[in-house]
């Protein structure tokens, strides 16, 4: 479970984040909405221990800035970054060293064979298009097995075929019990299996809805987010 | 370190793999072997060439060949006869030492945060390891890659063997030089991390501390000038070529190290080798014991380093980011009007011109412009205190502008540009394109130096020949440098690692400047200084049109 009590990150006069305290219960599927400049990004950073911050981040009970905390979480850029000088499978080779993983091979060829990778495991970074450097990020995040991943814009550069077998990788990872907190800006990529919907906006909370409540309510996630963010309401 | 063992061999590895699939790889290899061929017959010839002379003496009788060989030794060793020029030539090993410390002192930020790109921050920051862990490994990639760029000083071991040093004295001398960077590297590093911890405006403390150094030891320097009747020789013998030193921890010992290997004393070289080695290991094991809290500090730098890098994969240069304006510039600068002069390919030089209109004061005194005054302010100075000549000041004026010149060529002049595809996309004569642009770059150079090169000569007069000539003689360096480095950067690989970049840039101006240098020589055989001139002037001429007659052809082709 991932829980964030007073979240506030400042950068000089501005407030990115201001007090935010949401929790994600485990396998769960949720998903950060917000325009521009809502906080999304700084709110991902500084779960993943990359910002200071007020407040308190844990997961499972330790602050997700330890190094045993880290063990459990997952991260997926926006931008894929990878390093020039290494394969496809040396980084993976390279991140389960840096986790100290045993037994991964099978699952690293999984992950290569389900994001159409496997044929390109002798490419180096750089060689790359943005669409495979995106898949690699993905197994990259995903290969240490963690029980709560963060994706930034996943789904931004991959083929049709990436997209589907991405959206059935959430499925399973929330199967297995595994949390993923989705950051996007493309509302209908996310249709359909999400939980729990936080709406961000001038670095607040301004919705923290689940999929059944807000089915109950009748209105769409669209709705809610174009009613909130436009009028600049606060949902109850 | 098993992490940092299997990234360093496969990032080694693939890296030369690269190399080779370009074909700078025949290049670096011919380059390597010309080397040890060059190095290996200079060495031989010298041995043969003294075996001789040395056979030749023995014929005469002995006491004639004492007497020779002792002229020889002297020849050789000339520069040692002066007690002071010995000893002064002994401290040079602590100058720069002491130089490259200082340097790293200063610098500790860049140590610390701007070592780290995007895909570090993706992978190694979100990691389950611990911050300083991150930290070391990355500044053991440096170490690495630090002493790995350094290499290429082993084939320097021939010129250090004909100046009477033996080739296992220029060998520790080449590991001194590692253990330097090593040892400067973990310095910036354990400076960066004692003093931030969440504050990196106490890095401004190392910064002040550093200039408080440098002035007491200008403050010393010139005590010891003054003692010993404004003689630089004896002030540095004295100062710096001082055996107390030696126990100054790190730089005293590893310069120690240095002057026992020169002299041959081994035993205790050694001993201050281990001396040094075992404090930077102990620096080591400090910063690995501080807590770091970094990450946040990181972000901005590995950003930066990984825009450059997706430009150079893009195919395009490094930008070179422009400064703000400056306070008075604000002030006194007009607010900025569009274009009304350019067309065509001209426009690659008006868009040059508009900005330091509009950016600087009067157009001219950029931050180039005002440190060249500033250099010029001080040498104009320093003549009244120690030279005294004008002529000599605007000799080392000179100096210090070629010097000048010869770096600010290297990189690619050409780098806005084509960092924009700008001169690949407008539809002109790629001849036209390339003439515009590397003029808007003299005319930069022209423009920046005037104002300085004006002061120094207005107030100290020197004699009118040298006041011009010297002044052609830079701006014709500076266009043969400009065209150089530009037709190497046109056909270089833009995906190129900059090491490697750097390498061949270094050798290519290295065996032009060889050319240009024997014309000179010739010259003087034939006019003296003047003809030396003369020829200086020409070859340097000839060969910038030689080198941009491809350049126009390479450009049409576009991005390597």
């Amino acid at each position: 479970m991932l829980q964030a009590e007073h979240l506030t990150k400042r950068f000089g006069k501005v407030l990115a984040n201001n007090d935010l305290s949401f929790t994600i219960p485990e396998g769960t599927i949720a998903v950060m909405l917000g325009p521009n400049g809502a906080g999304k990004s700084t709110a991902m950073k500084s779960i993943m221990g990359l910002l200071r911050h007020e407040g308190s981040i844990r997961i499972d009970g330790m602050d997700t800035s330890t190094v045993g905390a880290k063990r459990l979480i997952g991260y997926v850029p926006e931008m894929p970054s990878l390093y020039p000088n290494l394969t496809v499978d040396e980084h993976l080779e390279f991140i389960a060293r840096a986790y100290k993983l045993t037994d991964y091979k099978d699952y690293k060829e999984e992950l290569l064979r389900r994001l159409q990778l496997d044929d390109k495991r002798k490419k180096f970074g750089d060689e790359l298009s943005k669409g495979m450097q995106q898949k690699l990020s993905i197994c990259i995040g995903l290969l240490p097995r963690p029980k709560f991943i963060l994706f930034d814009e996943p789904m931004i550069g991959l083929d049709p075929h990436a997209i589907r077998e991405l959206k059935n990788i959430f499925q399973e990872l929330k199967a297995g019990g595994s949390s993923l907190l989705i950051s996007t800006h493309i509302i209908d990529s996310v249709e359909g299996f999400w939980d729990q919907t936080l709406i961000m906006q001038s670095g607040r909370i301004v919705a923290n809805v689940t999929h059944e409540s807000l089915k109950a309510s009748g209105e769409t996630l669209e709705d809610l987010f174009f009613r909130l963010t436009e009028a600049g309401e606060e949902a109850t | 370190m098993n992490l940092t063992l299997y990234y360093l061999s496969h990032t080694i590895l693939n890296g030369i793999k690269k190399i080779f699939r370009t074909w700078v790889a025949f290049f670096l290899i011919f380059i390597v072997i010309m080397g040890l061929l060059g190095g290996v017959a200079g060495f031989s010839i010298g041995h043969v060439v003294e075996q001789n002379q040395t056979e030749t003496y023995e014929e005469t009788g002995s006491k004639e060949y004492e007497e020779v060989t002792q002229d020889v030794e002297d020849g050789r060793a000339g520069i040692f006869q002066n007690e002071d020029a010995k000893k002064a030539l002994l401290a040079l090993p602590l100058l720069i030492i002491l130089a490259t410390f200082l340097y790293a002192i200063y610098t500790a930020d860049k140590s610390g945060v701007e070592i780290f790109n995007m895909a570090d921050v993706n992978f190694l920051f979100t990691a389950p390891l611990h911050p300083t862990s991150v930290l070391l490994f990355r500044m053991n990639m440096q170490m690495g890659a630090k002493v790995i760029a350094s290499i290429y000083l082993l084939f320097q071991i021939p010129n250090l063997v004909n100046a009477g040093v033996s080739i296992p004295k220029a060998l520790l001398l080449f590991l001194a030089w590692a253990v330097n960077l090593i040892m400067c590297q973990q310095v910036g590093v354990l400076t960066y991390t004692l003093l931030t911890g969440g504050k990196k405006k106490h890095l401004e403390l190392a910064k002040r501390g550093v200039i408080a150094v440098l002035l007491l030891l200008a403050a010393a320097y010139f005590y010891f000038y003054q003692a010993n009747g404004n003689n630089h020789l004896a002030a540095v013998s004295q100062f710096f070529g001082n055996i107390n030193w030696q126990w100054v921890p790190l730089v005293g010992w590893l310069s120690a190290f240095c002057v026992r290997v020169i002299s041959g004393n081994l035993g205790a070289a050694f001993a201050f080798l281990l001396a040094t080695i075992g404090g930077t290991a102990l620096l080591y094991v400090l910063t690995s014991r501080l807590p770091a809290d970094f990450y946040e500090d990181a972000l901005p730098g590995a950003e930066r380093n990984q825009a450059v890098l997706e430009r150079k994969n893009s195919g395009k240069s490094e930008i070179e980011l422009k400064v703000k304006r400056g306070f008075l510039s604000r002030i006194f600068v007009r607010s900025r009007k569009n274009f009304s002069l350019g067309w065509g390919a001209n426009m690659f030089l008006m868009r040059s011109l508009h900005d330091r209109r509009y950016g600087y004061l009067l157009g001219i005194f950029t931050k180039t412009c005002n440190t060249y005054l500033l250099v010029a302010a001080g040498l104009i100075i320093l003549n009244q205190f120690a030279f005294h000549s004008g002529r000599t000041t605007l000799i080392i004026y000179l100096i210090g502008m070629g010097f000048i010149v010869f770096l600010r060529a290297f990189g690619n002049p050409l780098a806005e540009e084509m960092g924009h595809d700008f001169i690949y996309l407008v539809p002109e004569r790629p001849t036209k394109k390339l003439f515009f642009s590397l003029t808007s770059g003299l005319v930069e150079s022209v423009l920046n130096i005037l104002p300085s090169y004006l002061l120094i000569t207005l107030v100290l007069r020197p004699n009118l020949p040298l006041a011009l000539g010297g002044f052609v003689l830079l701006m014709v360096m500076d266009l043969f440098m400009t065209i150089t480095t530009a037709m190497i950067s046109l056909l270089l690989p833009t995906q190129l690692p900059d090491m490697i970049r750097s390498w061949i840039q270094m050798i290519a101006i290295s065996l032009t400047l060889l050319i240009v240098v024997a014309f000179a020589a010739v010259g003087v055989f034939f006019g003296g200084l003047l003809g030396s001139f003369i020829l200086l002037m020409v070859s340097m001429l000839l060969l910038s049109a030689l080198f941009f007659l491809p350049c126009p052809y390479i450009l049409a082709r576009g991005k390597i």
